[in-house]
């Protein structure tokens, strides 16, 4: 096996432990070094809306979320976005290397089987990126059953959100609908995102499936 | 778009946009059953490792030129060689030895054939002069002509040598970190990788430091100088330490050969002289260098002796560093590695002669002139120096008329194979040497 990232050869014996129970047997899809490179964001420290380190209540920003949206969403992450994960972000989503969505499907699989909902959305992306990029890359890094209930609303190709500042990106207006609100009306719902920065795509995605009725609405990405 | 920029090229487009100039585009991708076959590099791949949700594959191997996928198509017009050859395209005032000017004919006679070639010349012969003649000639004729090096940093220098023998003619530089667009020029020089763009565009192609790192070791690299060519294109392959897989072909009349084993000013190489010191990176650990490596340092830094220290890895600069501070003191020198920031900065400050000396890894190892300078290596026996490492090392000595001597000293923990052939490969060479007088 070679890592994902550096193509260095991963030497790898399976514990015993895991030799003897009959789960499968994953194999690690980074090496060593370039996985250290990547600071996992420990369970249930920091803000509790969106887990920003050094907060014990909730953070200024998420604050401005409930005056705006009057809801704080609960958004949890598997990673920090550092430099590693800006490379690793570039290299996955512009790039297009597709065989990246194994380095963390893992992790964010496990985080979202951790929120314990009944209904998995990933966030879509908008037609013409995802023709042009042959996948969608939350989709890849999700190994469990998930519904694309939400698709893109706008026929027009907007800016990426990675090109704007941090005011254009709160004002961007909702870009998407729902499209059965009986799906999630009653149930509890995990929206999976790859990376959260300012919130506004998560919270716009939020309203919606709140609107529709859910019972309990929480998220994940990958890193924030 | 303008039509020049597809001559001799394979330019990517997606299947959403429309086709150029009404052209029918090539596909990208060969499917066979559960393989697929990049036709920009060559990769064979699997399926299932590379497919996209849509349906489609890609190709990761070549990813860094731009994302091939079995649904865009390339387009490609045949080299038109649209050039107005200049009646003297060279502006270059230098001499060449003797020996230099038989091989520079045998060589352009061999270019205006379009032969396969490999100019084996020692380090320190002026390959690149040698050059100059086959390259005029072949502007004249009007042949597009490219030259090419696997390292970026050879690529860096040759640009500015080759502008300045070749005043009139503009040459178009390409590699992965140059933020010019193409240009169509009849003289090109770039990085191997960058030749995969290429289709059958060159009459003559030239590579340069062919043994180098990854052209070597990477089949795709051979295989897009081979299709970057002219279906009946001729390849000169310029190296001091040729391969055995080279040999080999030369061996079989494959290849034709030229040959120079002696330097410009012809004194014979410099010869490796090992000295054997117990564990050298215990000893950095607790701050201290080897007795015998002190005792060569300080010699050589009292009499103001520029040099260079090779060490095996990146992670050795940071204790030999320490060590040299306290066993040396107050002397100028600086570490360098190949992702350090300021890399550029402090080989120039090696030039400008700011520099007691400079330590190193393998990065300065080829396509690097210090006239005049001694070389160390402490942990020669080391893995990553091959025999061809350890013979270019050897080479940074004795470059200058002034200095045509000087030592090279490998500090080793136990002998090597691939010192003993590199001691080998460099007596052969100044055997042959004295033979040619």
């Amino acid at each position: 096996m070679k890592c994902l990232l550096c193509n260095a050869l991963i030497k790898w014996h399976p514990p015993i432990r895991d030799l003897l129970s009959l789960k499968a047997l994953r194999s690690p899809r980074l090496c060593k070094n370039c996985r250290s490179r990547f600071i996992p964001l420990a369970g249930g420290k920091g803000c509790p809306g969106c887990q920003r380190q050094g907060f014990n209540q909730i953070c200024p920003e998420c604050q401005a979320w409930q005056e705006r949206v009057g809801f704080c969403l609960s958004v949890r992450a598997c990673f920090s976005y550092n430099e590693a994960m800006k490379e690793f972000m570039h290299a996955y989503k512009f790039a297009g290397d597709y065989r990246l969505h194994q380095a963390f499907s893992f992790e964010l699989t496990a985080l979202v089987k951790e929120s314990g909902a009944e209904v998995v959305i990933p966030l879509p992306l908008h037609p013409a990126t995802q023709k042009e990029r042959g996948f969608n890359q939350v989709k890849g890094l999700l190994e469990c059953q998930y519904q694309s209930l939400l698709i893109t609303k706008d026929q027009e190709k907007p800016r990426p959100q990675s090109v704007k500042n941090r005011q254009e990106r709160l004002a961007t207006p909702q870009p998407f609908r729902l499209l059965s609100s009986n799906k999630v009306a009653g149930k509890s719902v995990v929206l999976v995102d790859d990376v959260f920065t300012t919130g506004r795509t998560m919270y716009h995605a939020a309203e919606l499936i709140k609107d529709a009725g859910c019972k309990t609405i929480c998220g994940v990405t990958l890193a924030n | 778009m303008q039509k020049e920029q597809l001559y001799g090229r394979r330019v990517l487009i997606n299947q959403a946009q429309p086709a150029p100039f009404g052209l029918v585009g090539e596909k990208t991708m060969v499917i066979r059953g559960s393989v697929v076959i990049c036709r920009r590099c060559n990769a064979r791949l699997k399926k299932t490792d590379v497919a996209l949700p849509d349906g489609s594959c890609y190709c990761p191997v070549c990813l860094n030129l731009g994302r091939v996928t079995s649904h865009d198509y390339f387009y490609h017009l045949e080299e038109p060689n649209h050039f107005s050859p200049l009646p003297d395209p060279c502006s270059w005032q230098g001499q060449l030895s003797p020996l230099q000017e038989v091989v520079a004919r045998e060589v352009a006679r061999g270019m205006a054939e379009h032969h396969h070639r490999l100019l084996w010349a020692v380090t320190g012969a002026g390959k690149t002069e040698m050059i100059f003649l086959a390259l005029t000639e072949a502007l004249k004729r009007g042949e597009r002509v490219a030259i090419a090096s696997p390292r970026v940093d050879v690529c860096l220098e040759l640009y500015p040598r080759l502008q300045a023998a070749f005043k009139k003619v503009p040459i178009a530089l390409l590699h992965g970190k140059n933020p010019q667009p193409y240009q169509y020029r009849q003289l090109t020089i770039c990085t191997t990788h960058q030749l995969l763009r290429f289709y059958h565009a060159f009459d003559n192609l030239v590579i340069d430091e062919v043994d180098a790192f990854p052209f070597a070791s990477d089949p795709g690299l051979h295989f897009a100088a081979s299709q970057a060519i002219k279906e009946d294109g001729g390849l000169l392959y310029l190296t001091a330490t040729p391969s055995k897989e080279l040999l080999e072909r030369v061996r079989q009349k494959k290849l034709k050969v030229s040959y120079l084993p002696q330097r410009f000013h012809g004194h014979p190489l410099p010869q490796i002289q090992t000295v054997l010191v117990g564990r050298w990176r215990k000893k950095l650990n607790k701050g201290v260098l080897p007795r015998q490596t002190k005792t060569w340092l300080v010699t050589r830094i009292k009499r103001h002796q520029e040099f260079l220290l090779f060490v095996p890895h990146v992670v050795d600069l940071v204790p030999i560093a320490r060590a040299l501070k306290n066993e040396l003191g107050a002397v100028k020198f600086m570490t360098v590695h190949a992702s350090d920031p300021d890399r550029l900065d402090k080989v120039q400050a090696m030039r400008d002669h700011q520099l007691a000396f400079l330590v190193t890894t393998t990065i300065l190892e080829r396509g690097v002139t210090f006239p005049g300078i001694d070389v160390g290596v402490l942990g020669a026996d080391s893995e990553i120096f091959s025999t061809a490492a350890l013979v270019q090392i050897a080479g940074r000595v004795g470059r200058s008329l002034e200095r045509p001597g000087g030592a090279v000293t490998f500090w080793i923990q136990e002998n090597s194979r691939r010192i003993e052939e590199a001691r080998r490969q460099i007596a052969e060479m100044n055997r042959r040497a004295r033979k040619l007088k």
